[in-house]
């Protein structure tokens, strides 16, 4: 009785949540659109079985107060009461108290405070006077049945995401062990110990083993299915997570004295639970960017002949196996006179330097960058875009920003599909392995024999006339030995640049579970995470984000030779006098100036 | 204080020649030595991680955290996995053992507090002194050694690449145990639960 009981309220509670989620939502529809009808039949239904609910649980205070709610919507529904920009503000913060008195309501501290007496009272005078306390009977009485919800509605289930981290995990070791069995077989035969052996061993040995190999191919498959099977259990729509934010803008808007409205597209996208957790607060910082800097007071949009009212769209799509987040605002856009201002500032551009929009506005990824002249609630378009853009890089996304001058500004997200797999690519460093992800990487070469001679730290090779910087990972990781002969370069994509890892050894791509690093060794620059190979051995995997920047950062340094130096005295001033630290989170537009002074003629 | 009759078993294991303790339901398991995943940038008390049966389990030396020297490994080495709680979650902390000793039962009247003077490992690491027929040994304190507020968690950033080798926080390098002084909510003495 006592779990069955638990469980009810588990989701009573999961329920009310999504129920205030789509009041508030119907609620602001309705203050822009008074007649839909729809959005009034959505906000009634809603409160009617939230009352219904509460009242089978007993929770008799949430029904009386849900109850009190219930009655103006009903008046709203008769037309005998006009939707108004008051009436919904009151409504909302009917929700703002409901949200505080159910998650209460199981240990009996559901208690209405002032401000919701308050607020009953609002009610009670848009009915005309009367009072609203409710015999309690006539609540009990609506509630006597407990409600049905007909048939129809998917079975579903709620499962903590850990334990369906935990059988990805146990699915990878599982295929560790199958792969470990499948070298067991072919060593037995004499055969190097490689998957191909394996397979020919199949062809040719006894009938037996040829068996068991094909035994082997086939549950390689089933596992496959598996792995991705609850891979999908764990993606969640992204509407849910949007749709929070329809009241946010709407507030936020109000608190500056503007008026702005969330439109959202590609609601259905399904993302990771993980990557939806991490990109709440990167969506918190930009929507109240846009609403603090982007959108202007109405009288200014209506000067510029736009509506008024504002727009703000939360848009996700899919694009190229990644997940495609968009804020967008039709605001003023950036204010490049100011940005300039700040950044010059900051020493991150030189003076007098005219860098163009795109590389200018890269700045305000920069820790501590703001345009904001007074601290507000919503923040300075600036404020937060370091936050954004760590938290986007620490689920192995990025973040790009566009934006024109009176027309409005676009913040991109790319986001990968998921956080517990990633499609790696493992490459050999002295008797170290590293993986980076495959999405990064555009193409391998081999190193060119000059460079072999430079063993320095780093170089610029040219990539079909155009100059790539590169990195040595074995000094980069502090890998010991001396380098092979024949040195191989990766050419990874960050943001629109390239940068050429150098590293001994290509091994090939493969699926891989990525397994945190846990919390002693989180937060290292470079890393993301690791995986476990197929031998079992553990593999850290790079993050290509941290990684290029190093690798920029140094370039800004002077290690490009007498070349690097011309013209990046801003640049390079800047580093001096931030220190270490902060050096490394140098946005890349600006690191990268120097590398495009070197002549790209006479380094091949 | 309530639980302070009960005898209780610790586990000795050997890290620098020295024989050491943690209390045995603080124990995960006993591993053989492997050669585990360097992670560059990382302290140099953390030798890496190695994978324990799907999960990646860093992997500390005890005789560079406390100040003990290094040892070779050796067929006697192996990893004794110890349960701390990391920002919520139960993980699983591996610590290089040159051998493992044996299991003792002590009973409160066997633990002395550690004295100020003349221990080989200083600060807070240690809870307490036991008591064997023929010598002492110290007992681990093992949040303090590897939880929240030991500077092992959370500063090891900064150490990657040379240039970023500045960015250590003074005093926040691994050799330097005994300058961590983290808020801790019993007193580094109390008896052992």
């Amino acid at each position: 009785m006592d779990v069955g009981h638990e469980a009810i309220l588990r989701v009573f509670l999961a329920e009310a949540e999504e129920s205030f989620l789509d009041l508030e939502e119907a609620l602001i529809r309705l203050e822009s659109y008074p007649d839909d009808e729809e959005a009034l039949g959505t906000l009634f239904r809603r409160v009617h079985s939230l009352k219904g609910d509460a009242s089978s649980l007993g929770f008799e205070r949430v029904t009386a107060f849900a109850h009190a709610m219930e009655n103006v919507l009903d008046r709203l529904r008769s037309h005998a009461l006009f939707v108004g920009r008051e009436l919904v503000t009151v409504l909302l913060r009917c929700i703002d108290e409901l949200r505080r008195m159910v998650p209460a309501a199981p240990s009996g501290g559901d208690v209405v405070s002032e401000e919701g007496k308050a607020l009953l009272d609002q009610l009670a005078a848009m009915l005309g006077g009367g009072a609203l306390d409710l015999p309690e009977a006539e609540a009990r009485q609506q509630g006597v049945a407990p409600t049905y919800r007909p048939g129809g509605q998917a079975r579903t289930l709620r499962v903590d995401v850990e334990k369906l981290d935990r059988m990805l995990g146990l699915v990878g070791e599982i295929i560790v062990a199958r792969n470990r069995m499948g070298r067991a077989l072919a060593s037995e035969e004499g055969r190097e110990g490689t998957r191909e052996g394996t397979l020919e061993m199949a062809r040719e040995g006894a009938p037996g083993r040829s068996e068991m190999a094909q035994s082997q191919e086939e549950t390689d498959r089933l596992f496959t299915e598996l792995r991705s099977t609850i891979m999908q259990a764990r993606m969640v729509p992204i509407g849910h997570t949007f749709r929070g934010y329809t009241r946010a803008v709407r507030d936020l808007a109000g608190k500056a004295g503007k008026i702005a409205r969330l439109k959202i597209e590609g609601q259905e996208v399904e993302v990771d639970t993980r990557i939806v957790e991490q990109i709440r607060d990167p969506l918190t910082h930009m929507i109240g960017n846009a609403i603090g800097h982007g959108i202007e007071p109405p009288a200014a949009r209506v000067a510029a002949g736009k509506d008024p009212c504002g727009r703000i769209v939360l848009r996700a799509r899919h694009a190229h196996g990644a997940i495609v987040v968009e804020v967008a605002d039709d605001g003023a856009g950036l204010d490049r006179g100011k940005i300039l201002e700040q950044a010059r500032a900051l020493g991150l551009v030189g003076e007098g330097a005219e860098p163009p929009d795109e590389e200018l506005f890269q700045c305000v990824f920069h820790p501590g960058f703001s345009t904001a002249q007074a601290i507000t609630t919503s923040a300075g378009r600036g404020v937060g875009m370091d936050v954004v853009r760590r938290n986007v890089e620490a689920v192995r996304g990025s973040v790009s920003i566009e934006s024109r001058a009176r027309e409005g500004c676009t913040i991109t997200l790319r986001l990968p599909l998921t956080l517990a797999i990633i499609e790696g690519f493992t490459v050999g460093v002295g008797t170290e392995r590293y993986v980076l992800p495959l999405d990064a990487i555009q193409e391998c070469i081999d190193l060119p024999e000059r460079e072999r001679e430079n063993c320095e730290r780093r170089g610029v090779i040219n990539l079909r006339g155009r100059p790539l910087p590169y990195l040595r990972l074995r000094a980069l990781l502090r890998v010991g030995g001396a380098a092979p002969v024949r040195e191989s370069v990766v050419v990874v994509e960050h943001e629109g640049k390239q940068v050429g890892l150098v590293v001994d050894e290509l091994e090939g791509k493969s699926q891989m579970v990525i397994k945190p690093l846990g919390p002693l060794l989180q937060g290292l620059p470079g890393l993301s995470g690791s995986t476990i190979l197929e031998d079992g051995e553990v593999a850290l995997i790079l993050d290509v984000g941290g990684v290029c920047r190093l690798a920029l950062q140094e370039g800004a340094h002077g290690g490009l030779g007498p070349h690097g130096n011309s013209g990046a005295l801003g640049a390079h001033g800047a580093h001096g006098a931030l220190g270490a630290h902060e050096a490394r989170e140098l946005p890349h537009g600006v690191a990268r100036r120097p590398r495009m002074s070197v002549p790209p003629t006479g380094r091949t | 204080m309530k639980q302070g009759h009960t005898i209780e078993q610790f586990l000795t294991f050997f890290v620098g020649g020295e024989e050491l303790a943690i209390n045995i339901l603080r124990i995960r398991e006993i591993v053989a030595y492997r050669t585990p995943t360097r992670i560059p940038g990382a302290a140099a008390a953390l030798r890496g991680v190695i994978n324990l049966r799907g999960t990646v389990v860093p992997i500390l030396d005890l005789g560079i955290k406390l100040g003990l020297g290094e040892h070779p490994v050796s067929k006697n080495t192996c990893v004794v996995v110890v349960e701390v709680i990391l920002d919520g979650h139960l993980t699983g902390v591996g610590v290089v053992a040159e051998s493992v000793g044996q299991v003792v039962e002590l009973s409160p009247g066997d633990i002395e507090q550690p004295p100020a003077l003349g221990m080989r490992i200083q600060g807070n690491a240690v809870i307490g002194l036991g008591k064997l027929a023929t010598s002492f040994f110290p007992i681990l304190d093992v949040d303090a050694l590897l939880g929240h507020g030991s500077e092992l968690h959370g500063a090891l950033g900064a150490a990657f690449g040379e240039e970023h080798a500045r960015g250590l926080p003074p005093g926040g390098g691994p050799e330097e145990g005994r300058e961590a002084t983290p808020a801790r909510p019993r007193a580094p003495h109390a008896t052992p639960r």
